[in-house]
């Protein structure tokens, strides 16, 4: 009996907190669709006009060096970009979080 | 992550090929940039009105073709050893002028060859449009053109040294004169004050009388000719000196000037040539879009006498440049050839400074073709003016100092990668100063008819081409044609050798008198000598 109390508790719970939580998946489901977007992107604009690759060839502060798209997990730190360099005005520009 | 495993499974492909591109692109950029700038240039001026001249082709194929203007129109450069293709390269712009011919009246141009090559080549040219014209047409031509040929027997052009230019005055004229043939007359070193002065006097005298230099054994040695030159002299000054100081010269002084004078005399044709009584007037030449070929060279004229001769005809036309008035309606072209003859002294030098810094308002532009510039004007101030008013110049094989001056027009991409013996280092490129070094250096050994042309005026960058060949024959077909135009005295405003003879003859008649009197006396009291002891000894 105590078990069902308080699997009806849960649900009540759930149930009451479940807006909040739809909330935060389609936060996060968005974020997702715009990181996904931008590692799908071959090129960005800079606010200058200039158009910043994302593809090429790019070194991770650790030192490995890849070929591919800039937004790449690095197989030996597991950090992932944040920034990207225009050379057209050298501003950088953050990139969308994973 | 699973966003960035969704992302390589759904675009992985095309990012790939996009990274591909894009690095391809990368390495090519500076090149592509480079070339296209080229293209558009090329384009632009194969679009402009007006006769064209296909230079040659680039590397990649594009056909170089420059306005004829802008070829004529300003003073270029042609550097390159031998057999490179100078003037090959040369007779691009002259077949160009010749093709239009006699229908373009407001450009033309003249040869001063001291090689013999360029003149032939012209004179083939003009030759050829002759034959292709009927009537009217060809005889307008023919006026048109005017040879003199220094080293013609057959039909001779009269080049009076000492004939004034009609724009000058007489002392300037004859001043101009003595410094040149001072610092020029072959023969070894220079002559001494007390030869100048001789040669300034006598030339002085028979510049009043419009006598060529060939008298000049006549005033020195003769003295009933002197004498008689002396009693129709307005010269105060050259009366003065014949009747104080020249009785007072030494032997060995006169007999300098003798030997310097017979030297320059020594080739029958040059002899010809010089003791005519007229001379052309550039000025005159230029204005009515003549075309004026001038040859120096020849199998019997010395090194010494053709560089003289050059000089002579080079001061002469420095002269009627400036003679010309402002904005003239015929752009005029001196092709010279063996250029680095033209800066041999100061006063040279000199006049070809005037000529590159304020020709270009008398309409007339200079040419020059030569092996090796920097060694040829030692004083850096003049090849600098040099350089910086040549409007275009082709570099063709020869020496990477001399080609100095072409350094950051050289077309570099800065994607030529560094030798490595390493295979594991990674790769490196060359910046592109060195770029420019090496390719500098590499003009040292450019193909045949290979080199840079830089339009100055329309690109920063030199285009690199292989360039065109002239429409010309080889060999027995040429060197025939070539003969037979050079002998004939109907082409070129000459006169054939008899006709010469006899107008010389008739004026000596009117110096010398009788042909007697026309022998020198000191020969003619050699040979009552020779007579008498001939006769004591029978």
């Amino acid at each position: 009996m105590p078990k069902l109390k308080r699997l009806l508790l849960d649900v009540l719970l759930f149930l009451m907190a479940s807006p909040i939580l739809l909330l935060q998946a389609l936060r996060r489901g968005g974020r997702k669709v715009r990181f996904f977007a931008l590692a799908s992107r071959a090129s960005l604009f800079c606010e200058c006009g200039e158009e910043m690759s994302l593809v090429g060839m790019w070194k991770c502060p650790c030192g490995f060096t890849y070929r591919g798209h800039l937004v790449t997990v690095c197989p030996v730190c597991d950090a992932v970009p944040k920034v990207v360099r225009c050379y057209g005005c050298g501003v950088t520009a953050r990139l969308a979080d994973p | 992550m699973i966003t960035l495993w969704a992302r390589d499974r759904l675009n992985g492909k095309r990012l790939s090929r996009k990274t591909h591109e894009y690095l391809e692109r990368l390495g090519q950029e500076p090149l592509i940039a480079a070339q296209s700038a080229t293209t558009a240039l090329l384009r632009k001026l194969a679009a402009e009105a007006g006769p064209h001249v296909q230079l040659g082709e680039t590397p990649l194929g594009e056909r170089v073709n420059v306005p004829l203007l802008e070829l004529v129109k300003a003073c270029g450069l042609t550097t390159g050893g031998m057999g490179s293709g100078k003037t090959m390269f040369a007779m691009l712009p002259i077949a160009e002028i010749v093709r239009q011919l006699p229908g373009l009246r407001s450009m033309s141009f003249g040869v001063l060859d001291a090689k013999g090559e360029l003149f032939e080549r012209a004179l083939y040219l003009l030759g050829e449009r002759l034959s292709q014209l009927k009537g009217r047409e060809q005889e307008e031509l023919r006026e048109r053109i005017v040879v003199i040929d220094f080293s013609s027997r057959e039909a001779v052009s009269s080049y009076n040294i000492l004939a004034r230019w009609p724009y000058t005055d007489p002392d300037f004229f004859v001043t101009s004169r003595s410094e040149t043939l001072r610092e020029l007359l072959p023969a070894g070193e220079k002559l001494s004050l007390r030869g100048g002065a001789v040669l300034k006097n006598v030339l002085v005298l028979l510049a009043e009388f419009g006598l060529p230099v060939t008298y000049l054994d006549s005033v020195i040695g003769d003295d009933p000719f002197r004498l008689r030159l002396l009693s129709r002299s307005k010269n105060p000054a050259v009366r003065l000196y014949f009747q104080k100081h020249y009785v007072m010269e030494g032997k060995q002084t006169i007999a300098a000037l003798r030997a310097r004078m017979e030297s320059l005399v020594g080739s029958e044709s040059v002899r010809l040539a010089l003791s005519g009584s007229v001379a052309p007037d550039f000025k005159q030449l230029q204005s009515e879009g003549k075309i004026v070929l001038v040859n120096c060279a020849g199998p019997t004229i010395a090194r010494g006498v053709r560089l003289l001769l050059q000089g002579l005809v080079l001061s002469d036309i420095r002269q009627s440049i400036f003679a010309r008035p402002n904005n003239p309606p015929v752009t005029y072209l001196w092709c010279a050839d063996e250029a680095q003859n033209f800066f041999l002294t100061k006063q040279q030098q000199e006049d070809m400074a005037d000529v590159l810094t304020m020709a270009r308002s008398f309409g007339s532009f200079f040419y020059f073709l030569c092996q090796n510039l920097s060694t040829a004007i030692p004083d850096a101030r003049i090849l600098e003016q040099l350089h910086t008013n040549i409007r275009w110049s082709l570099t063709l094989r020869g020496s990477p100092r001399d080609a100095q001056f072409l350094r950051s027009a050289l077309p570099v991409a800065g994607r030529l990668e560094k030798p490595d013996s390493q295979p594991f280092r990674e790769k490196s490129l060359y910046s592109l100063e060195e770029e420019r070094s090496l390719l500098l250096d590499g003009v040292a050994h450019l193909p045949d008819r290979t080199g840079y042309l830089w339009l100055k005026a329309r690109s920063p960058q030199a285009i690199r081409l292989q360039t065109a060949k002239a429409p010309l024959p080889e060999g027995e077909k040429f060197r025939e044609a070539v003969e037979s135009l050079r002998r004939n005295a109907g082409i070129g405003c000459r006169t054939s050798r008899a006709d010469y003879m006899s107008a010389i003859a008739a004026r000596d008649r009117e110096w010398f008198g009788t042909a007697e009197e026309a022998i020198p006396i000191e020969r003619r009291w050699e040979e009552q000598y020779r007579l008498q002891e001939a006769a004591c000894r029978s």
